[in-house]
């Protein structure tokens, strides 16, 4: 089980999670794209030494990309630990990560290496000096590609400069319901702020969850580009904390019946699908925040949410499983863990 | 103009994908795109076709050159493909095409940011070196000589101490 969501952060019942990632690469070889077996073994091998001695943040395994089961892979993936890229990858790759599975360092990604720190709720000036720190411990022992104009060098030029992504991911289910995510998306893109759906490229926004990153990583400080992302997440939150009183307000009855409705299924269905569920849960999650439903923790439907995702369900049973099956598996483990 | 599916409501959904060099552009209405990025009907326009579309959009007006990196081999065709550059050299190698795609994606700023240990100091004092010689332009164009003098040496110490 992740042990992202289990504590709370700065305004945690909106914000999920921060999660801060560095692009970088070593000078000494090429890129990804143009990097043999034996670089890419090479390479491991280089971050293996030079992580050993590192334990401020608790000790750091490496998880094999090669070694590792599918499924295993895949639930890294939803955990966010991983991403997509690396989850498909078959050979030399993997990444290091803490026994807190807050900080993971993806080797042999897009880039050499991918070096990433998450906290829940709002707080990506921490998650920042996390990477910050684990990257001056590399660049001490190895150079970086690295070139006055363009910053840091990466395999594809959307990332030089800091090579920095900040994002945040934001529950946004008033937003959505009024109609105002759709202005939201627009006024962010004119800023260079990116927001998408919460398995960061090329999704759809699954129960209600937004990320919310910036788009140019030349040009501006780290510090910079933290507090402006940081700015704007404030902003929406505030804005959803409006919408949800005023939509509150406008009919109660209407808005609590939808929110027990949903818990009530959750209690009780016996087959679910994860697009249900993320809906379900998501509506749980907006009464739970708003002191509507008291009798669970934000905490626990967090924890719902990664366990409704397909590999992460499939890790908790020991087993791969049919479709069928994992509606039904699904179904069960939500139900279990919100009715204890 | 009218969405390419329904052909009823108006196009704002926008893609380009590049392939085998020749660039197709697809119009929909967001209705449509929705619609159809949920059946993964959309899912081969990705980011990074996206992306080297963004890239692309210069090779229209340019004769094929075939550009190539000399110390990894990458093509710059192949960059456009993948959106993946093969080495830090290829940023030299392809800078003439580079420069303006940097530019669309980022504006144009140059680094700012953390600069790494083991180049800081040279990469810092370049900058510092960078910023007098603004000034010391500006002095000399408000004919402010003594204070143009104190930056010039200031300059040269640096340069020295290189």
């Amino acid at each position: 089980m992740s042990k992202i969501p289990a504590e709370k952060g700065p305004e945690f019942d909106i914000a999920v999670s921060s999660r801060v990632r560095l692009a970088r690469n070593f000078a000494d070889i090429p890129f990804s794209a143009k990097m043999n077996t034996k670089q890419q073994a090479d390479l491991i091998k280089r971050m293996q030494e030079i992580m050993s001695g590192f334990t401020v943040y608790g000790k750091l395994m490496f998880a094999d990309m090669s070694t590792l089961h599918p499924v295993d892979r895949i639930s890294l993936m939803e955990r966010h630990l991983i991403s997509p890229e690396l989850a498909d990858s078959k050979e030399n790759s993997g990444a290091f990560i803490n026994e807190n599975e807050n900080i993971s360092i993806m080797v042999n990604e897009e880039d050499h290496l991918r070096v990433q720190s998450i906290f829940p709720g709002i707080q990506l000036e921490k998650a920042y000096k996390v990477c910050d720190e684990i990257d001056s411990l590399i660049a001490e022992k190895a150079d970086y590609a690295f070139d006055d104009k363009y910053g840091y060098l990466t395999s594809c030029p959307t990332n030089i400069g800091t090579g920095m992504r900040a994002s945040v991911m934001l529950h946004l289910p008033a937003l959505v319901m009024t109609g105002y995510m759709k202005s939201i998306l627009e006024s962010c893109n004119k800023v260079g702020v990116t927001v998408r759906g919460i398995y960061g490229e090329n999704s759809e926004a699954v129960g209600d969850m937004f990320q919310v990153s910036n788009q140019v990583t030349l040009g501006r400080k780290e510090e910079e580009t933290i507090a402006s992302i940081d700015g704007i997440c404030k902003q929406i939150i505030d804005r959803e904390k409006i919408l949800r009183l005023q939509l509150y307000k406008k009919n109660i009855n209407r808005f609590e019946d939808r929110i027990f409705r949903s818990y009530g299924i959750l209690q009780n269905a016996r087959i679910l699908s994860s697009q249900e569920s993320f809906k379900l849960l998501s509506d749980v999650r907006l009464g739970v925040s708003m002191g509507i439903i008291n009798d669970i923790d934000i905490v626990t439907l967090n924890e719902a949410m990664v366990l409704s995702q397909p590999a992460t369900l499939q890790k908790m049973s020991g087993k791969p499983l049919e479709q069928d099956e994992r509606d039904i598996k699904r179904a069960e483990l939500i139900r279990i863990k919100i009715t204890k | 103009m009218l969405c390419q599916n329904c052909q009823q409501r108006t196009a704002n959904v926008h893609f380009t994908q590049i392939k085998n060099n020749t660039k197709l552009d697809i119009y929909l209405c967001e209705e449509c795109a929705q619609e159809m990025s949920q059946q993964d009907f959309i899912s081969p326009f990705g980011f990074n076709d996206l992306i080297s579309g963004l890239f692309g959009a210069q090779l229209k007006q340019e004769p094929a050159v075939k550009l190539k990196c000399k110390n990894c081999g990458m093509e710059y065709d192949e960059f456009l493909k993948t959106s993946r550059l093969g080495c830090t050299q290829c940023y030299k190698a392809f800078a003439d095409k580079l420069d303006p795609i940097v530019k669309r994606l980022h504006g144009n700023g140059e680094h700012h940011g953390k600069v790494p240990a083991r180049v800081s100091s040279n990469v810092n004092i370049n900058n510092e070196i960078d910023k007098l010689k603004q000034l010391l332009n500006e002095a000399i164009k408000d004919e402010k000589y003594e204070e143009a003098a104190k930056i010039r040496d200031r300059i040269k110490s640096l340069e020295v101490g290189q």
